[in-house]
C-alpha cells in the first residue's frame, strides 16, 4: 500500500507542475500588454512600470515561470490589485463557503439518488423505476443556470418558504444545495441502479436468500455493500463537476466563495486573484482524484496490486 | 427472400426502431429547421426593439415575451440557435479532429510521444469542467472563435484518451496483424482498418461531447463570458434574467432554459441509443 501511495503521490509531480506553469502562463494570454489592459490607456507611466514590476512581468518569461513556481511553494500567490490583500489571505476567507456548499450538495446527491437507485433496480421494471430513471435521465440535462433561477421562483417568490440569496441561516444552504447537486444525484442514481441490477444476479445473493436473510438485509448488507464499490470513483469523479459548479451557483446565489471571487477577478481584471482561485480549483480537483483512487484501492486490493 | 444486412444497416434497424433515438432525433431536427429557417419563421425582424415592451410577458402580440431591451424573445431564440448550434458543431468537430488525431498517433506508434501525450492530457484535465474554458474565455477576451477555441482546448482531451485507448487494443488484433504482415504501410493501416475501428465510440462520444459543449456554451453567456455577436445565444438571454428581478419576468428564465434542456436531453438520449446501437454485445 505505501508502495501504491508513493507511486501515486509521484504521478502527481509532473502534472502539478504543469498546472502550475499554465496557471503563471496566463497572463501572457492577455492580448497585448497586461498593464495596460489592468490600468488602462491613461494611466501614467510610472504607474505602469511599478504594476508590471509588482507582477513579475518586467522579468524575462522562464524567470517569471521559475519566481511563480518558487512563490507558490512558499504560499505566496502574490497580492490583489483590488482588494489589495494577499491573494492567499482572500482564498481562505472565501474557502468554507464553498466547501461547506460542495459537502452540502454532495449529502443531498447521495440522499436522493441511493435510496432511488436502489428502490429502481430492486423494483426494475416498475412504475417507480420509469419514474426515477426519467429523473436520472433529465436530472443529467438540467443546466445549473437554469435549475437555479427556476428553484428561486418556486420556492422563493411564489411560496416564500426559502431565502433567495446570501449565506446566513441553515435554510439558505437548501436552494443551493439542491441546485448544484441535482445533475449528480441524476449521475449517481443511474449508476447505482446499474451496479445493483448487476450486483443482485450474482450467487453470493442467491445463497444469501437461501440461507433465510431477510429480503432488507439481502439489499441493504450484502447487495449495496458490494454494489457502492464503483460509486466511489464516481464522486470522486464528479466533485470537479461540483466545484465547477460552484462557480455558476454562487453567481446565482449571491454566495460569497471562491467561485464568485473568480468572477469579481475576472470582471475586475484582477489577474493574481484569478490565477489563485484556477490554482485552488485544480489543486483540490487532483487531490480529490488521488483520494478516491486510495480509498478504492484500500477497499479494492486488485487496483494496487495490478503493475 | 432474405439479404444479410452489412454493420451499418443493422445499426440502422435498431436505431429506426428506438423512440429514444427517434425523440432526440425529432428535437435535433426541429431545431436546426428552426436556426435555418429563422428568416421565415421569426414574427419580428432581428434587432426590432420597442422600449415600452420591455419584459412583457408572452401574449399575442409577443409569443414568448420580450427581453430587456423590448426585442421579441421568440426571434431571438430563432437566430440564437444558428450561434449555438454553430459554437456547438464547431467547438466538436475541433476538438474531435484534434483529439482523433493524436490519440490515433499517440495510440498507434506509442513510444516517448504516448507518455508525453497522456501527461499533457492530465494536466489539461486537471482542470474540470467549465474553469478552462471560462478563464481564457475572460483572460483572451469573449468573442465567438475564442469561445470555441477555450472549449475546444479542454474538450480534446477525453477524445485522445478515449482514441488512444481504443487503438491500443485494435492495433493488437488479427486482422491489423494480417494486414501488417502482407505488407500494408502505416498509413493504410490507420486509415484502412485502425481508424474504421475506432468511429463507433467516436461517434457515441460525439453526440454527448455536443450535449456538454452546448451547456458549457451556455454556461459561459449566462456568465457573460460567451459568444458576443449581434445575436445573443440562448444562455445569453438566460443571463439577461440575472440581470433582472425574476418576479419581474419569469418568462426570461424559463424559456431559453427549457430549450437547452430540451436540446441537451434529446442529444443525450441520441447518445443512449446509439451507444446501445453500436455495442456489439446487445
Amino acid at each position: 500500500m505505501v508502495v501504491y501511495i508513493a507511486k501515486r503521490l509521484a504521478s502527481l509531480i509532473p502534472v502539478g507542475l504543469g498546472v502550475l506553469l499554465i496557471v503563471a502562463f496566463m497572463i501572457h494570454l492577455v492580448p497585448g500588454d497586461p498593464v495596460d489592459a489592468i490600468l488602462g490607456d491613461y494611466a501614467s507611466q510610472d504607474d505602469k512600470n511599478s504594476l508590471r514590476h509588482a507582477l513579475g512581468l518586467d522579468l524575462p518569461v522562464p524567470q517569471q515561470l521559475a519566481a511563480y513556481v518558487q512563490d507558490v511553494a512558499r504560499g505566496d500567490l502574490g497580492s490583489s490589485l483590488i482588494f489589495h490583500k494577499p491573494v492567499t489571505q482572500l482564498l481562505l476567507e472565501r474557502m468554507p463557503a464553498t466547501v461547506e456548499l460542495a459537502i452540502c450538495s454532495l449529502l443531498v446527491a447521495l440522499a436522493i439518488s441511493i435510496p432511488l437507485g436502489v428502490i429502481s433496480a430492486v423494483k426494475a421494471g416498475s412504475s417507480i423505476d420509469i419514474v426515477a430513471m426519467t429523473f436520472a435521465v433529465s436530472g443529467v440535462a438540467i443546466p445549473t443556470f437554469w435549475l437555479g433561477p427556476l428553484l428561486i421562483l418556486l420556492f422563493s417568490i411564489e411560496l416564500g418558504w426559502l431565502p433567495v440569496s446570501e449565506r446566513g441561516s441553515w435554510q439558505s444552504y437548501i436552494l443551493p444545495s439542491l441546485s448544484m447537486g441535482t445533475a449528480l444525484a441524476a449521475a449517481l442514481s443511474r449508476m447505482t441502479r446499474n451496479s445493483m441490477l448487476e450486483t443482485l444476479k450474482e450467487d453470493f445473493i442467491r445463497t444469501a436468500r437461501a440461507k433465510g436473510c431477510s429480503e432488507f438485509r439481502v439489499i441493504m448488507q450484502h447487495a449495496f455493500r458490494n454494489a457502492s464499490l464503483p460509486l466511489v470513483t464516481v464522486i470522486g469523479l464528479q466533485f470537479g463537476v461540483l466545484l465547477t459548479g460552484a462557480i455558476i451557483t454562487e453567481r446565482i446565489f449571491d454566495w460569497p466563495g471562491l467561485g464568485s471571487l473568480l468572477i469579481e477577478g475576472i470582471g475586475t481584471r484582477d489577474y493574481p486573484v484569478v490565477q489563485g482561485c484556477v490554482l485552488v480549483f485544480s489543486s483540490s480537483y487532483l487531490l480529490v482524484n488521488l483520494l478516491t483512487d486510495l480509498t478504492y484501492s484500500l477497499v479494492d486490493p486488485r487496483i494496487r496490486l495490478s503493475p | 427472400m432474405s439479404t444479410a444486412l452489412n454493420p451499418q444497416q443493422r445499426v440502422w434497424q435498431k436505431l429506426r426502431i428506438n423512440p429514444r433515438f427517434l425523440l432526440g432525433l425529432t428535437v435535433l431536427g426541429l431545431t436546426l429547421f428552426c436556426a435555418l429557417g429563422a428568416p421565415w419563421l421569426a414574427r419580428f425582424p432581428l434587432g426590432e426593439a420597442e422600449l415600452v415592451d420591455r419584459l412583457c410577458a408572452p401574449g399575442s402580440q409577443h409569443w414568448l415575451g420580450c427581453d430587456t431591451e423590448g426585442q421579441d424573445i421568440m426571434t431571438i431564440m430563432l437566430y440564437g440557435a444558428r450561434i449555438s448550434l454553430y459554437v456547438a458543431l464547431l467547438t466538436v468537430t475541433l476538438s474531435l479532429s484534434l483529439g482523433t488525431f493524436l490519440g490515433l498517433i499517440s495510440g498507434y506508434w506509442r513510444g516517448w510521444f504516448d507518455v508525453l501525450l497522456m501527461r499533457i492530457v492530465d494536466i489539461f484535465m486537471a482542470f474540470p469542467g467549465i474553469l478552462l474554458a471560462l478563464t481564457l474565455t475572460a483572460i483572451i477576451g469573449p468573442s465567438l472563435y475564442t469561445v470555441v477555441f477555450a472549449i475546444a482546448a479542454s474538450g480534446w482531451t477525453s477524445t485522445a484518451r478515449l482514441v488512444r485507448g481504443q487503438v491500443l487494443s485494435v492495433r493488437e488484433r488479427e486482422f491489423v496483424q494480417a494486414s501488417r504482415a502482407l505488407g500494408a504501410s502505416n498509413r493504410r493501416l490507420i486509415f484502412k482498418h485502425v481508424l474504421p475501428a475506432v468511429l463507433s465510440p467516436l461517434v457515441v462520444h460525439a453526440t454527448f461531447s455536443l450535449s456538454s459543449v452546448i451547456i458549457v456554451e451556455a454556461g459561459l453567456s449566462f456568465l457573460g463570458f460567451g459568444a458576443r455577436d449581434a445575436i445573443l445565444t440562448w444562455g445569453g438571454l438566460l443571463g439577461q434574467a440575472s440581470q433582472v428581478e425574476l418576479d419581474q419576468a419569469p418568462h426570461l428564465a424559463v424559456i431559453p432554459g427549457l430549450a437547452i434542456f430540451t436540446l441537451v436531453m434529446s442529444l443525450n438520449l441520441m447518445g443512449d441509443a446509439l451507444r446501445d446501437a453500436l455495442d456489439p454485445r446487445s
